[in-house]
């Protein structure tokens, strides 16, 4: 195990950094993409929706959900990106011809996405407090759960995006990512009401929705940012997610692997 | 020269009903250039690919130095250089920086990867697209730096898949002379083409694909004395139509 590791490190991290290179040339445009979402998504829910009847705190509410979920929509380019690659260029088979398991040339694409999502979700947290100001209270918010929960719902979004590219397989079934893939996980996964809100109503579609990812997701980020009172416990979802993360990792790159037909 | 360089032994492969390998064995001196000829097809990209460890055989083995590829992946890939048929550089990264970068995963220290960076740009005429990135290039230089690319660490054994496909002819044969000097440095090559003048200009023994099956393996001149063809253009034609 030691030797793999010293054998391997230094050409994975190459390439992890040859990544990291590439897409630091997209960082601003993406960091303004993600604000706009969430502008549109606080600033409404925040300043208007209240004349239609909703909760003054429902802002922050999303906020909290904008903050779980932003990864979601980033793993939409990366998806694109890998299906092209796979069908077209396949700069991916080179890559494979490194000094390294091909499991690990996988997990670095999962990483290097995980990274992305996480630098970009990061920035949501101050920029959510500029638009909310005094209705936002930072002193309720542990940073430092913060940042597990998110370093992992990262790292979930890494490993997703992986296995939706080796399912999806080909560019004409683009399409089929926003309807199949990312919106019945995001409008299902708590993000406009909260699990306990929903067993309230129906605990049996409560706990159908322990099925999906992003409640663990949704839940715990809220936990985190907005306090532990009215949500999943937050030690619970971070637990989950672990599991989900593993999954889902030894998943896309099985099914990557196989999708390549590679060694 | 050594008769145990590469062995090639009993590979079938697969995919999904079809048998595009039925069983291909093979031995590759060291120092030689071997071209694989056949048609569309035939399975001599699929043979490539497996040497260089992309795609897994369904069954067989190969050896290198006496030892299954299959023990230690990682390590034969150190030994190991594939240009594939389709130009695959980064098109995020300038050509410079493609080669670099790639020195750089092979675990290549900077100043290493600097002087081979030189030597390449001497041998293949590169300097002046340093800058360049890939969608600037036209398709010649672009197999000249996926060439330099696949020998950025050295290999023992390049796999060089179609290098001259859509090529002109005079950019042909300038990478003809780039496979020839690549040769003269004791490099094992093997050079998969649909140019029988290529094989019979470059190669030291040439082996003839059909249907997923080597029909034969001979010097270009023995091949035309045995079958007394004037070409191997000639014998490659008669060798097809035994086929069919």
């Amino acid at each position: 195990m030691y030797d793999a590791c010293q054998r391997y490190w230094k050409p994975f991290l190459q390439l992890l950094a040859v990544d990291l290179y590439v897409g630091k040339k997209l960082v601003l445009d993406k960091l303004i993409n993600v604000c706009i979402w969430v502008a549109m998504q606080v600033l409404v829910s925040a300043y208007l929706l209240p004349f239609f009847g909703l909760a003054e705190s429902y802002g922050i509410f999303l906020l909290a959900g904008c903050c779980a979920s932003a990864g979601l929509f980033e793993i939409f380019p990366g998806i694109v990106r890998l299906v092209d690659d796979i069908t077209g260029n396949q700069l991916i088979c080179h890559q494979l011809l490194f000094p390294l398991p091909s499991w690990l040339v996988i997990l670095r694409i999962v990483i290097y996405n995980a990274t992305q999502v996480f630098m970009l979700g990061m920035c949501i947290v101050p920029f959510g407090k500029l638009l909310l100001w005094d209705r936002f209270d930072l002193r309720q918010m542990s940073l430092y759960k913060f940042v597990i929960i998110f370093a992992l719902a990262s790292m979930f979004y890494g490993a997703y995006m992986v296995l939706v590219a080796a399912l999806l397989g080909q560019m004409r079934k683009i399409g089929n990512i926003w309807a199949r893939f990312v919106n019945p996980l995001w409008f299902l996964g708590c993000y406009q009401f909260s699990w306990i809100s929903l067993y309230d109503i129906s605990p049996t579609l409560a706990y159908l929705n322990f099925l999906n990812p992003m409640t663990y997701i949704m839940e715990g980020t809220r936990a985190a940012v907005l306090g532990q009172e009215g949500y999943l416990n937050f030690w619970f979802c971070l637990c989950m997610l672990v599991l989900l993360c593993i999954f889902t990792t030894m998943l896309g790159i099985q099914k990557l692997t196989k999708r390549l037909d590679i060694v | 020269m050594e008769h145990d360089f590469i062995e090639i032994r009993d590979v079938v492969k697969r995919w999904g009903a079809k048998n595009v390998l039925k069983g291909v064995s093979l031995y590759l001196k060291r120092g030689e250039i071997v071209s694989l000829l056949g048609p569309n097809g035939a399975g001599k990209t699929t043979l490539s690919s497996i040497l260089a460890t992309l795609h897994p055989a369904t069954s067989g083995d190969i050896l290198f130095k006496g030892h299954s590829i299959y023990k230690d992946v990682p390590g034969f890939r150190r030994s190991m250089g594939y240009c594939q048929q389709r130009p695959n550089l980064n098109d995020e990264l300038t050509m410079y920086d493609n080669l670099f970068f790639t020195g750089r995963c092979f675990g290549m220290a900077d100043s290493a990867i600097k002087d081979r960076i030189c030597y390449l740009s001497e041998q293949l005429s590169l300097e002046k697209y340093f800058d360049a990135y890939a969608d600037s290039l036209s398709g010649g230089y672009k197999q000249r730096f996926m060439i330099a690319r696949s020998l950025m660490h050295s290999p023992e054994l390049v796999i060089l898949d179609e290098p001259t496909v859509a090529l002109d002819s005079h950019i042909r044969r300038q990478l003809w002379e780039c496979i020839k000097k690549m040769r003269q440095e004791g490099i094992t090559i093997v050079l998969t083409t649909h140019y029988i003048d290529e094989a019979e200009y470059l190669s030291d023994r040439v082996c003839v694909f059909a249907d997923g099956l080597i029909r034969l393996v001979d010097t270009p001149q023995s091949l035309m004395s045995s079958f007394k063809k004037k070409t191997l253009d000639d014998v490659f034609l008669h060798l097809m139509q035994e086929a069919s």
